[in-house]
C-alpha cells in the first residue's frame, strides 16, 4: 500500500514537472505592477534600496536606513526607488499603493534616491509626528542630499520632540553641491574676465603709449627740422641781400 | 524564444565567438566603478545571458505580455537576418546611475560585462531608444532619422513602445550591409563622487594681451594723438579771438599819407620793426608768435633790401604792413590777423569789407579800415615812371597778394624774396 502511494505521488510529481516549467517562465515574464513589486521586496526585507542609483546612494545605504528607522520603535517599511517611471508614480502616489499591496500596519516611506523628495505615511498607531518631520527634513537639507541623509534626518526630527517647531522654523534651504560648485565657477569666471580685461588693458596701454610717443616724437622732429631749414634759408637770404646792398652801394660810389 | 531561434542564436554566437576576444580597449570602463555600483550591470548581464529581452522589474509594465511576444519575434527575425544576437533592455537610467544617466555608456559597460557582441537596444524611463552595435554587419545610423527613437506622445510614453521596438528592429533587419566594427565611447562619465565638480574658469591671457597690443593699442594711440592735435587746434582757436572782433581794439593809422615819401617809409619801417622786435622775446607761449616771427623776418629783409630806392616804395610799405601784422598777431594771440585796409594798407587792419571797383576791373569785395568804410577814400599811391600809381596797379607780389586781402601774404612774399 505504501509503495502504491509512493508511485502515485511520484507519478503526480513527475506529471506536474513539465507543466511547472512553462508556468514559471510565464510567471517570470508576466508584468507585475510597480506597487506589487515593491510590496514583494518589502515583504522580504522592510528596507529596500534600489540598485539603479549607486552614484546617489552610499554603499551602506540599506544599513544606515535600517539603523535610522530602527529607533522609531514602530514597524517601518522603506523603499528607496526611482520615481516617475512608466506610470509616473511619485513617492506620494506609491506609499498608499504599496501599503494596499503589503497590507501591514506601520510607517511607510518611499523616497527617490537622488533627491530629498520623499513621502512618509503612518498606517495605524499615529504616535510619531510624521508629517512635520517629513517637511522639516526636506527643508533642512539641500535638494541633493539624497535619500539616506533625508531619512536619517527624518528619524532624528521625528524623535526630537520638536518636529512641529523645526518644520515652522526651517530657514532657507542650504545650497546644494551643484549650486555651490556653480557659484564657485561663476566667481572664477568673473575673476577670469577681470584678469582678461586687465591683460587687454595692459597690452593696449603698452602699444598705445609707444605709438603715441612715436607720433609725438616724429611731429617734434619734423617741426624742428622745418624750423632749422627755415632759419638757414632766412640766413642765406639775408646774406644774399646784404651782398646785393653792398654791390649797389659800391655802384653808387663809383657813379659819384 | 523557440528552439530554432536559440539554435540560430547559438550558431550566430559561434560565428562571432572569435570576435569578443578582439573587444577593443576603448570599450572598457575608463573610470573605476566601485563594486557596489556594479550590481545592476551584473544583474542585467546575468539576465541577458539567459534571455535577450530584459525588462527591469521597476519598468515591467512598460511592455505587456502580447507586446513582449511581438518584440521577441522581431528580435528573433532580426538576429537571424543580421547574423548576430539582438539584445533589448528596458531599464531606468537616471542621473544617479552607475553610468550617470548616459544610456550609451550603460550599453558599453553592459557589453563588457556580458562579453558578447551583438545589437544592443535600450529604452530608459524617458522611452527614448539608445542602440549600440558591437560587430554587427549593418549600417544602422540612418535609423536615427526615422523618428521612432522617441515616443510619439510624450504624455503616454510607453503606449507605443512595442510598436516602436518592432519597427526599429524591422529597420535594423533591412539596414544596408557594413563592415562589423566596435563603436567607440568618445567620452566617459564623471568619476564617482565627482559628478558635480566643475572646473574653475581659467583666464585666457595671451589672446587679450595680443589683441590689446597689436590692435587696440595702436588704434588707441593714433586716436589719442588725433584727439590731442584736435584739442590743441581748438585751444589755439579759442585763445585767438576772431580777427573781426579784435580789429576794433587794434591801433589804426588813418592819418597815414596817401603818397608817402621814401624817407617817411624808412623812418616808419624802422620804428615798426623795432617795436615788433621788442615784443618777440616775451611771446614764447603766444599762439601768434610763429606768424609774428615770419612777418618780422620778411619785413626785415624787405626793409634791408629796399634801402633808399624810391622804386621800391611798395616793398617798404609791405615791410611796415607786415611788421604791423606781426604785432597784431601777437596782440590778438592769433595766427590769422585781420588783413590791412586795401584802400591804403598803411591805415592798419581792416574792420569790414566793401565792394570796390578798381581800375576798370570787376567790382570785388575788399577789406577796408573803419575810416575808409563809409567814404570814397584816396588810394595809396606810389611813384611810377609816369607819376604816382595806385598800389594795386603796380604789377608784382603786392598786387598779387593785396597786402593780405586774399589771405596770408607771407608765403608768397617769402617766395618772392627767395626765402621759400
Amino acid at each position: 500500500m505504501r509503495r502504491g502511494w509512493f508511485v502515485l505521488i511520484m507519478g503526480a510529481v513527475l506529471a506536474c514537472l513539465p507543466a511547472a516549467a512553462p508556468a514559471a517562465a510565464v510567471e517570470r515574464a508576466k508584468p507585475v505592477g510597480r506597487a506589487d513589486r515593491l510590496a514583494a521586496e518589502l515583504r522580504r526585507d522592510p528596507v529596500y534600496v534600489t540598485d539603479h542609483a549607486p552614484r546617489a546612494l552610499p554603499a551602506d545605504a540599506a544599513d544606515r536606513i535600517r539603523k535610522a528607522v530602527a529607533r522609531l520603535g514602530t514597524p517601518v517599511y522603506v523603499a528607496v526607488t526611482p520615481t516617475s517611471l512608466v506610470e509616473r508614480y511619485t513617492a506620494q502616489d506609491l506609499v498608499p499603493l504599496v501599503h494596499d499591496s503589503l497590507n501591514r500596519p506601520g510607517l511607510y516611506i518611499v523616497a527617490d534616491p537622488t533627491s530629498t523628495a520623499f513621502s512618509a505615511v503612518q498606517y495605524g498607531g499615529t504616535t510619531l509626528p510624521v508629517k512635520d518631520a517629513m517637511y522639516a527634513a526636506t527643508s533642512e537639507l539641500p535638494s541633493d542630499a539624497g535619500a539616506v541623509a533625508t531619512i536619517e534626518r527624518f528619524a532624528d526630527i521625528a524623535l526630537s520632540g520638536h518636529a512641529a517647531e523645526r518644520r515652522e522654523n526651517a530657514g532657507p534651504r542650504p545650497k546644494s553641491k551643484i549650486r555651490i560648485e556653480l557659484d564657485a565657477r561663476d566667481r572664477s569666471e568673473r575673476e577670469a574676465r577681470r584678469r582678461e580685461w586687465g591683460v587687454f588693458a595692459a597690452g593696449t596701454a603698452l602699444s598705445g603709449a609707444a605709438v603715441l610717443l612715436l607720433l609725438v616724437g616724429l611731429r617734434r622732429r619734423a617741426a624742428t627740422r622745418a624750423e632749422r631749414a627755415r632759419t638757414a634759408r632766412l640766413e642765406k637770404a639775408r646774406t644774399k641781400n646784404a651782398q646785393a646792398r653792398k654791390a649797389r652801394a659800391e655802384k653808387r660810389g663809383k657813379r659819384r | 524564444m523557440n528552439t530554432i531561434a536559440r539554435v540560430l542564436v547559438v550558431a550566430a554566437l559561434a560565428l562571432v565567438a572569435p570576435l569578443p576576444a578582439a573587444v577593443p580597449a576603448a570599450a572598457k570602463e575608463p573610470i573605476p566603478v566601485p563594486s557596489y555600483a556594479q550590481h545592476r550591470l551584473e544583474r542585467v548581464a546575468a539576465a541577458l545571458a539567459e534571455d535577450p529581452l530584459f525588462v527591469d522589474p521597476d519598468m515591467s509594465t512598460a511592455l505587456d505580455e502580447p507586446g513582449r511576444a511581438r518584440v521577441r519575434a522581431a528580435m528573433d527575425s532580426t538576429a537571424r537576418a543580421i547574423g548576430t544576437p539582438v539584445y533589448v533592455v528596458i531599464i531606468p537610467n537616471k542621473s544617479g546611475s552607475e553610468s550617470d544617466g548616459r544610456d550609451n555608456v550603460f550599453l558599453h559597460w553592459l557589453h563588457d560585462r556580458l562579453g558578447r557582441d551583438g545589437l544592443y537596444l535600450m529604452a530608459s524611463s524617458s522611452a527614448w531608444f539608445e542602440d549600440e552595435a558591437f560587430n554587427v554587419p549593418r549600417r544602422l545610423t540612418y535609423i536615427d532619422d526615422e523618428g521612432i527613437q522617441q515616443p510619439a506622445d510624450s504624455e503616454r510614453r510607453f503606449a507605443d513602445l512595442a510598436d516602436r521596438l518592432v519597427a526599429w528592429l524591422g529597420l535594423a533587419r533591412t539596414a544596408p550591409s557594413a563592415s562589423p566594427r566596435i563603436p567607440e565611447l568618445y567620452s566617459s562619465p564623471d568619476p564617482f563622487g565627482a559628478e558635480h565638480r566643475l572646473r574653475p574658469v581659467e583666464p585666457e591671457t595671451k589672446a587679450p594681451f595680443l589683441t590689446g597690443l597689436l590692435l587696440a593699442g595702436p588704434f588707441a594711440g593714433a586716436t589719442l594723438y588725433g584727439l590731442g592735435l584736435g584739442a590743441a587746434a581748438y585751444r589755439r582757436r579759442r585763445r585767438s579771438p576772431r580777427p573781426a572782433a579784435v580789429s576794433a581794439a587794434v591801433e589804426t593809422h588813418s592819418g597815414a599819407p596817401t603818397e608817402p615819401t621814401v624817407k617817411w617809409l624808412r623812418r616808419t619801417g624802422r620804428r615798426e620793426l623795432d617795436r615788433l622786435r621788442e615784443l618777440l622775446p616775451d611771446a614764447a607761449e603766444n599762439p601768434g608768435r610763429a606768424y609774428a616771427v615770419s612777418a618780422y623776418d620778411v619785413a626785415q629783409i624787405l626793409y634791408d633790401d629796399a634801402g633808399e630806392d624810391p622804386g621800391r616804395a611798395l616793398d617798404l610799405t609791405g615791410a611796415i604792413v607786415l611788421a604791423r601784422l606781426g604785432r597784431a598777431a601777437l596782440a590778438g594771440k592769433t595766427a590769422h590777423p585781420a588783413p590791412p585796409c586795401f584802400v591804403n594798407p598803411l591805415h592798419g587792419p581792416s574792420a569790414q569789407q566793401r565792394k570796390m571797383q578798381l581800375g576798370g576791373t570787376r567790382a570785388r569785395r575788399r577789406p577796408v579800415c573803419s575810416s575808409c568804410a563809409g567814404r570814397k577814400a584816396p588810394v595809396l599811391k606810389v611813384p611810377g615812371p609816369d607819376g604816382p600809381l595806385p598800389h594795386y596797379a603796380v604789377p608784382g607780389v603786392w598786387k598779387d597778394t593785396g597786402f593780405g586781402a586774399d589771405g596770408d601774404p607771407i608765403p608768397r612774399i617769402q617766395e618772392y624774396l627767395g626765402v621759400e
